[in-house]
C-alpha cells in the first residue's frame, strides 16, 4: 500500500469520527473555527512580515534584528498554534475533499517550505548574527530568508482563500 | 433606497466585469486579508508599546513613526479592496447588518487607536523623563486591539449573515 | 482630525437602522422561480452545515464526451435535513439521480436544490426547508388557515 493510499484511508476514516461529525453537523462550529483561523493567520503573517522587513533592511533598521524577533515571534508562534488547531479541526470535517483540492495541497507545501526556510535561517544564517545584528546591513542569506518568508506566506494566504472557494463555492 | 443603489451598482460595467471572471473576487479578498495582516500587526505593536510589552528600546513616538504609516497604508488598501468587493456584490455588503456593524466598529477603532496615540505623544512631550502609561491608557490599548479583532469577526460574519 | 473621526463614528452609528433590512439568507444568486431537472451521477455529497452540498455530473449530451458538473447547494444543513429523513449516506458517489434545482442566474452549472430522485430505488429526497419561491405563486393556498367547516 502506497503512502498516498494510507493518507486517503486515514482521511476517509476521519470523517466518521465524533469530532468530524460535530464540526460537519454543527450550525456554528465551522464558521467559528474559520473566523478564528483567519484572525490567527493575519497575526502570523503580520508579525512575521515585521521580522522579514527588518531582514530585508526595509524597516526598523534602527533596532537590532534580535530585538525585533524577540518582540514579534512569540506572537507569531502563539497565533500559529491557534491557526493550526482551528485548521486541523476544519480539516477533519472534510479531510478527503481538502486533500483532493489543489490549492490546499499547495498551501501545505508552502507551509512546509516556510518552516524549512525558518529552520535554515535559525541553524545556519543566524549563527553569525552578532556581527550584523545592529547597525549593519543584513547578509545576503538573511535577506533571502526574509524575501522567501514573505513570498511563501503571501502564497499561503492566497492558496488558503482559494481553498475556501473550493470547499464552499457559494 | 439602499436597495435601489445596489441594483444600480450591480448593473455598472465594473460590477459586471468583476462578476464575469472567477478569479477577481478571490484575488481582491486575498489582498484584503493581507492588508488586514498589516493593519492588525501594526495595531498590535503600537498597543504593545503603550503597554510596554514590546519595543521598549524606542519611544512611543518612534514606535508611531514605524507603525502608523503602515497602519494608514493598510487601511487605504482595505478601503480600495473593500470598495471593489462592494461593487462586485452590492447587496451582499450593503444590505447586511454585519457590514454596517463592521463599519461602525471601524470608525470607533480608528478613533480610539489614533486618539490613544496622540494622548501618549502629548504626555511624553510634557514630561522630562519617559513615564509609563497610566491604567486608563493601558485599558484603552487592550480594548482598542480587541475592537480591531471585532472588526475582523464582523467582516467574516458578512458571509454568514448573507448565507443564513 | 479627532472631530472628523468622531463625526464619522456618529454617522456610521446613525446608518445602523439601515441594517434592519438585512437579508438573513440571500437566494439572490439563484432564479428561485425557475426549475431545471438534471439527470446525473453523484460525484460528491458534502454533509455540512449551514448548507449541505451536492456535486453531480450530468449525463453527457449527444456529441459530448462527458457531461457538465453541477454544483447544487441545499438550503439547509444536517440538523434540518435529518428531520425530513436525510442521513449522511442518503446518497453516495456513483448513485444515478434526477435532481431538480433553481439555477444560478449567472448561467453557470449550479443552483439551489429542490428535489432529488434516486433512479434505482425511486426514493425521493426533499429539500427540508420551506420553498423560498412559494410566496411568489399567486394561487398558492394559504396552508395556515383550516379548510372551511373544520376546526
Amino acid at each position: 500500500m502506497s503512502s498516498m493510499d494510507s493518507i486517503n484511508e486515514f482521511a476517509d476514516w476521519l470523517k466518521d469520527t465524533p469530532v468530524a461529525t460535530f464540526v460537519q453537523e454543527s450550525e456554528w462550529a465551522f464558521q467559528a473555527l474559520e473566523t478564528v483561523h483567519v484572525l490567527a493567520l493575519t497575526l502570523v503573517v503580520g508579525t512575521i512580515a515585521i521580522v522579514d522587513l527588518r531582514l530585508l533592511g526595509l524597516a526598523s533598521t534602527d533596532r537590532p534584528v534580535t530585538e525585533i524577533a524577540r518582540d514579534c515571534l512569540k506572537w507569531t508562534w502563539g497565533s500559529f498554534a491557534f491557526a493550526l488547531l482551528t485548521g486541523g479541526l476544519m480539516f477533519t470535517s472534510n479531510a478527503v475533499k481538502y486533500l483532493g483540492a489543489f490549492p490546499f495541497r499547495m498551501k501545505l507545501l508552502f507551509l512546509l517550505l516556510a518552516g524549512l526556510n525558518m529552520l535554515v535561517f535559525q541553524l545556519i544564517t543566524a549563527r553569525g548574527i552578532a556581527d550584523w545584528d545592529r547597525d549593519r546591513p543584513v547578509p545576503l542569506n538573511g535577506k533571502i530568508a526574509g524575501a522567501l518568508s514573505l513570498t511563501l506566506w503571501i502564497g499561503i494566504v492566497t492558496f488558503g482563500r482559494w481553498t475556501g472557494f473550493v470547499i464552499n463555492p457559494f | 433606497m439602499i436597495r435601489a443603489f445596489c441594483v444600480w451598482l450591480a448593473a455598472t460595467p465594473l460590477s459586471v466585469m468583476i462578476g464575469s471572471t472567477r478569479w477577481v473576487v478571490p484575488m481582491v479578498q486575498t489582498l484584503h486579508i493581507l492588508a488586514i495582516a498589516v493593519v492588525l500587526s501594526s495595531v498590535l505593536m503600537l498597543e504593545l508599546r503603550v503597554l510596554e510589552l514590546a519595543g521598549r528600546s524606542q519611544s512611543v513616538m518612534q514606535a508611531a513613526r514605524r507603525f502608523l504609516p503602515w497602519l494608514l497604508g493598510g487601511l487605504a488598501v482595505l478601503a480600495m479592496t473593500g470598495a471593489l468587493l462592494i461593487v462586485s456584490e452590492p447587496q451582499r455588503s450593503l444590505v447586511n447588518s454585519a457590514f454596517w456593524t463592521k463599519m461602525c466598529l471601524l470608525a470607533l477603532a480608528v478613533t480610539a487607536t489614533l486618539g490613544l496615540q496622540r494622548a501618549q505623544w502629548r504626555i511624553v512631550a510634557s514630561q522630562e523623563q519617559p513615564c509609563p502609561a497610566g491604567v486608563a491608557a493601558r485599558a484603552i490599548a487592550v480594548l482598542t486591539f480587541f475592537l480591531w479583532v471585532a472588526i475582523v469577526v464582523a467582516g467574516r460574519w458578512i458571509a454568514y449573515v448573507e448565507h443564513g | 482630525m479627532n472631530r472628523i473621526l468622531w463625526i464619522a463614528a456618529l454617522a456610521a452609528t446613525l446608518a445602523l437602522p439601515a441594517a434592519s433590512v438585512s437579508a438573513h439568507h440571500s437566494f439572490a444568486m439563484f432564479d428561485m422561480n425557475k426549475a431545471v431537472a438534471v439527470t446525473a451521477t453523484i460525484k460528491e455529497f458534502q454533509w455540512t452545515a449551514p448548507h449541505a452540498l451536492l456535486w453531480v455530473v450530468e449525463d453527457p449530451k449527444p456529441g459530448e464526451a462527458t457531461g457538465k458538473m453541477w454544483t447544487v447547494e441545499l438550503s439547509t444543513g444536517p440538523a434540518q435535513l435529518t428531520r425530513v429523513g436525510w442521513t449522511k449516506r442518503s446518497v453516495a458517489p456513483g448513485d444515478r439521480v434526477t435532481i431538480e434545482l433553481s439555477p444560478l442566474r449567472s448561467g453557470e452549472p449550479g443552483g439551489s436544490f429542490k428535489k432529488l430522485t434516486i433512479l434505482k430505488t425511486g426514493t425521493v429526497l426533499e429539500s427540508g426547508a420551506p420553498d423560498a419561491s412559494a410566496d411568489n405563486l399567486p394561487d398558492a393556498p394559504d396552508k395556515a388557515k383550516p379548510a372551511p367547516g373544520q376546526r
